[in-house]
């Protein structure tokens, strides 16, 4: 039965040879068990190793089968049901079915670090259970508006169910113990490592991926990365800066890839009201402008964001408006042209008098009750360089207005404190979250105060339209809450958003092709195990694979290894050379 | 016990007999009350690794939970994971009693136990600026030596103002110079070393390729610390050196009809190397620290990049691994250079 088979595989497939596709990249993974690791390189790499239940499409970001080929649920929203795919096989030859989706979902919702990792996109799910090979059956106490999307990868209930809670610090999940069932299997790497490397999984459902070896290279310092692709060392770098993909696009054959990043913006954020979460009492010092919506707000369109992106961002950067970012179209909310966030620092001073802010006869703005306002105290990051460029500038556009500040920067694990402490004004931080806008707006609920919220943002209407969104079974109802969301967070103003910043990317596109964006046309490039899928490498007229060419640096290295090691030799014997002449002195030369 | 004298009358006779192999020896009750004391400063440093990180952030689940788990209970689930809803006495005995049993915790980022963690990335670390710092020693100690015999020659000039340009270039700047000349190459000059890493991905590091691989991959980031430590060893080798030089005992060797070259190397040298002594001992220690900027240009996963990013969250108990075992050795490097001097300096009180 084999045989027919792999030659008909060969037949159709031409001869390519071995190929690695080598990515360079900035960020490390912390652990390679998916219970555990949580940068955004260990989600990647998560998602290359195992199946989930469903995924976003490349093309429109729209829900697409992966694990389950079709869903629908009952009328009370209350069960989800999952068709599995059938004849799926882990990697160690055992049967994928519904039972290991149901023990891994389980898993997520009985708590521990499995739930601490992937709860939130369970949120009302009770049980889950697999009445037959191919269906998993979910059991909700409350409607869950983000099913049925669960990017959670599907772990192999006979190895995990092995491992406790507890155990889990002492199962790396690296080779040789992984089992996994996705397009690449892991086969080198550990916590940490600056380097890891994956391998074609030729039976994938979804097809054989086009490359054969992927490596992953973690870089510290950005220069590094970028002279590496030139190099050749490296077939695609990520994490670059906008200076770096101008010039690198200006090279052959290496293609500049600005990308709209999904999920991403930069804020100003105020103290809107710091309070102990026990108590209620007030806590910190913040300026009593920066409490009343009405002086944030005004300061709104006395932000010019186009320079901010220009200046701080050296032009890797869009103007922003709300926390949902453009790619969630659906959930979009535009203001009414007449507030548009446009730099208006007349309209922003008008603002500012009706509100009951007048400048006194030093030509310093004064608070509403007639007191002399304390300068605002703006916090920068010195991890971003964009993050104290932009401080500077609202610190000029504050001097237009009659408003005195001055610009500190912190860390941010410094800043968290000073945040939860309550003293602090304004200052400059962003956002990274994936999959659905209810996890950047969770962010905003009063019983975010103390943990995650950074603003101290609190307002029960707003609380209302998130609880209600989030158990909303009518994608066109819920759309419209979140868009009222957004429209509250707007005029209250916890966050001033500064800019989308874009994720700038490089690839070798003499070497290699299909590297699509998600989403199209002008989204991120690999991001997802889907869009590693169609990497493939460019043929050579004789049908050899161009990347095996670039590569030949090797042989080269081979020489001056060899040249290294007769340096290294010839130390070695000079060395010993001088040892025996001191050991042959005489003791007449010794005094 | 001890078989020297100790008479400051005799301190240059001494010196002689040193050369001539004399030796003093320790005695017991000396070396304990260093090893006790050496003993409380490790007990010291014990207890403030354990609330110096707790300072900086008294909450990294919130940390590590931004922007991915962002209900309340999940953050709630994560500091458990963490042992951080503990109270600190009880955080505090936990951590007291886990280290007095070789158990140094598990990092908050990888979930790993940091014992582990910390020997995989301690060679690395080891090689390259151990390497470097023995290499720096022995020429630096040349030029120093050489430089102050030939005070005011070509020799000494050319040295010391070369050796003092390159201290006076930061590492990671005189690295990025090193890398774009001889890793990047410049017009049709090819770039001879590899850029950055450890290794060649997926080659074996144990196997005899493997392991002249990782050499050649060393090659700059160790020639780069070599520079940048050189001129500290050859400056103080040379001022330690001229001391030496105008003292009488030296005169005597002469006066025996040495040659110029066997008085330098047999007394002048050996007597200079007393303060050199200190410094290489704490610089030995210090090189289990890495070196993070030049870890950093040439991405080597040593321990100065696993300290500085562990700083980011913070994760705690690597944090203290870490603190604790450079501090560590720095305290036993300190010891064992007390008991140098002890043997080598009869001024030292046995």
């Amino acid at each position: 039965m084999g045989i027919p088979v792999s030659s008909a595989t060969a037949a159709t497939e031409p001869p390519i040879g071995k190929t690695t596709f080598t990515v360079g990249t900035t960020s490390q993974v912390d652990s390679f068990n998916p219970l555990l690791g949580i940068e955004s390189s260990a989600t990647l790499v998560y998602d290359l190793m195992y199946d989930s239940l469903t995924q976003d499409s490349n093309k429109d970001l729209s829900l697409q089968p992966r694990l389950a080929t079709s869903w629908s649920r009952s009328a009370d929203g209350l069960t989800w049901t999952y068709h599995i795919r059938s004849g799926l096989k882990w990697s160690d030859g055992k049967p994928l079915t519904s039972k290991d989706v149901a023990y891994t979902l389980n898993r997520v919702i009985s708590g521990g670090p499995a739930q601490a990792n992937w709860g939130n996109f369970l949120t009302s799910v009770t049980k889950v259970t697999a009445p037959d090979e191919k269906t998993v059956l979910l059991h909700l106490d409350h409607p869950n508006a983000t099913l049925p999307a669960i990017p959670i990868p599907i772990i192999p209930e006979h190895v995990w169910s092995h491992i406790s809670d507890s155990q889990l610090t002492s199962f790396p999940n690296t080779p040789p113990n992984v089992v996994s069932s996705g397009p690449f299997r892991l086969v080198a790497g550990a916590a940490g490592s600056s380097t890891y490397q994956l391998e074609a999984n030729p039976n994938y459902w979804g097809g054989r991926p086009k490359i054969d070896t992927l490596r992953f290279r973690v870089f510290k310092a950005l220069d590094t990365e970028v002279q590496a692709l030139v190099k050749g060392e490296i077939d695609f770098a990520d994490g670059l800066s906008p200076l770096q993909v101008r010039a690198l696009a200006s090279r052959p054959g290496i293609t500049g890839w600005p990308a709209i990043q999904s999920g991403v913006f930069d804020e100003i954020a105020f103290n809107t009201g710091s309070i102990d979460t026990k108590t209620g009492a007030r806590i910190g010092d913040p300026n009593p402008a920066v409490l009343d919506p009405k002086f944030r707000y005004a300061l709104n369109t006395a932000i010019d964001r186009a320079k901010i992106a220009k200046l701080a961002f050296m032009g890797g950067a869009k103007p922003a408006t709300t926390v949902v970012t453009p790619d969630f179209s659906k959930f979009v909310w535009e203001p009414p042209r007449a507030d548009a966030p446009r730099y208006d620092p007349a309209k922003a001073a008008e603002l500012l008098t009706a509100a009951g802010y007048k400048r006194g006869h030093d030509g310093k703005l004064r608070l509403p009750n007639g007191a002399p306002m304390e300068p605002l105290r703006l916090i920068a990051r010195p991890e971003d360089s964009s993050s104290l460029t932009t401080m500077e500038l609202l610190k000029e556009w504050l001097g237009n207005l009659g408003i005195d500040s001055t610009v500190t920067s912190m860390d941010s694990t410094k800043l968290q404190n000073v945040i939860l402490s309550g003293d602090y004004d304004i200052f400059e931080w962003g956002w990274s979250y994936a999959e659905d806008p209810d996890a950047m707006l969770i962010y905003f609920t009063c019983g975010q105060r103390g943990l995650l919220s950074d603003s101290w943002y609190c307002n029960s209407e707003y609380d209302k339209l998130y609880t209600a969104q989030k158990q909303q079974l009518d994608p066109a109802e819920r759309s419209e809450q979140i868009k009222k969301m957004q429209a509250i967070l707007y005029r209250d103003a916890p966050y001033l958003l500064t800019v989308y910043p874009m994720s700038e990317q490089a690839y070798r596109s003499d070497r290699f092709h299909g590297l699509n964006p998600k989403p199209m046309p002008n989204g991120s490039l690999l991001l997802d195990a889907a869009s590693y899928l169609t990497v493939a490498p460019n043929v050579d007229a004789h049908g050899s694979a161009i990347a095996l060419k670039g590569s030949s640096g090797s042989t080269e290295n081979t020489n001056l290894i060899a040249i290294v090691g007769a340096g290294l030799a010839v130390l070695i014997a000079a060395g010993w050379a001088f040892a025996r002449r001191r050991g042959k002195a005489t003791a007449g030369d010794r005094e | 016990m001890s078989a020297a004298p100790e008479a400051p009358a005799l301190a240059n006779r001494s010196r002689l007999a040193r050369t001539a192999g004399a030796r003093r020896t320790l005695s017991w009750g000396f070396i304990g009350r260093r090893a006790l004391g050496s003993a409380v400063t490790l007990f010291f440093i014990l207890v403030v690794n354990f609330f110096l990180f707790r300072v900086i952030n008294p909450h990294p689940e919130r940390t590590l939970a931004r922007g991915r788990a962002n209900t309340p209970e999940q953050i709630h689930l994560i500091a458990e994971r963490l042992g951080l809803n503990q109270p600190l006495p009880q955080q505090f005995w936990t951590y007291l009693t886990n280290i007095f049993t070789g158990n140094l915790g598990v990092s908050y980022e990888y979930g790993e136990p940091v014992a582990s963690m910390i020997l995989q990335r301690l060679w690395p670390s080891l090689i390259l600026v151990g390497t470097s710092t023995v290499l720096a020693i022995i020429i630096g100690l040349w030029i120093g030596k050489r430089a102050a015999w030939y005070r005011g020659r070509a020799f000494d000039k050319v040295s010391t103002t070369g050796t003092i340009i390159v201290y006076a270039m930061p590492d990671w700047w005189l690295g990025l110079l090193l890398f774009m000349l001889l890793a990047v190459g410049f017009g049709s000059f090819p770039g001879l070393f590899p850029i950055g890493g450890l290794n060649s991905p997926g080659m074996n590091p144990w196997s005899f390729a493997g392991v002249i691989d990782e050499a050649w991959h060393l090659t700059l980031p160790v020639l780069t610390l070599t520079l940048a430590y050189v001129a500290e060893y050859s400056i103080v080798m040379r001022s330690s050196m001229l001391d030496e030089m105008g003292e009488p005992y030296l005169q005597t060797a002469r006066a025996k009809g040495l040659p110029d070259a066997l008085v330098r190397r047999r007394h002048a040298a050996p007597n200079a190397m007393l303060p050199v002594m200190t410094m290489i001992s704490l610089d030995l220690a210090f090189s289990v620290g890495g070196a993070i900027t030049i870890e950093t240009v040439f991405s080597i996963p040593g321990l100065g990049l696993l300290t500085s990013d562990a700083l980011r969250i913070p994760d705690i108990p690597m944090l203290q691994g870490t603190f604790l075992m450079f501090s560590t050795v720095v305290v036993i490097a300190n010891f064992l250079a007390n008991l140098f001097y002890a043997v080598r300096d009869p001024r030292v009180k046995l």
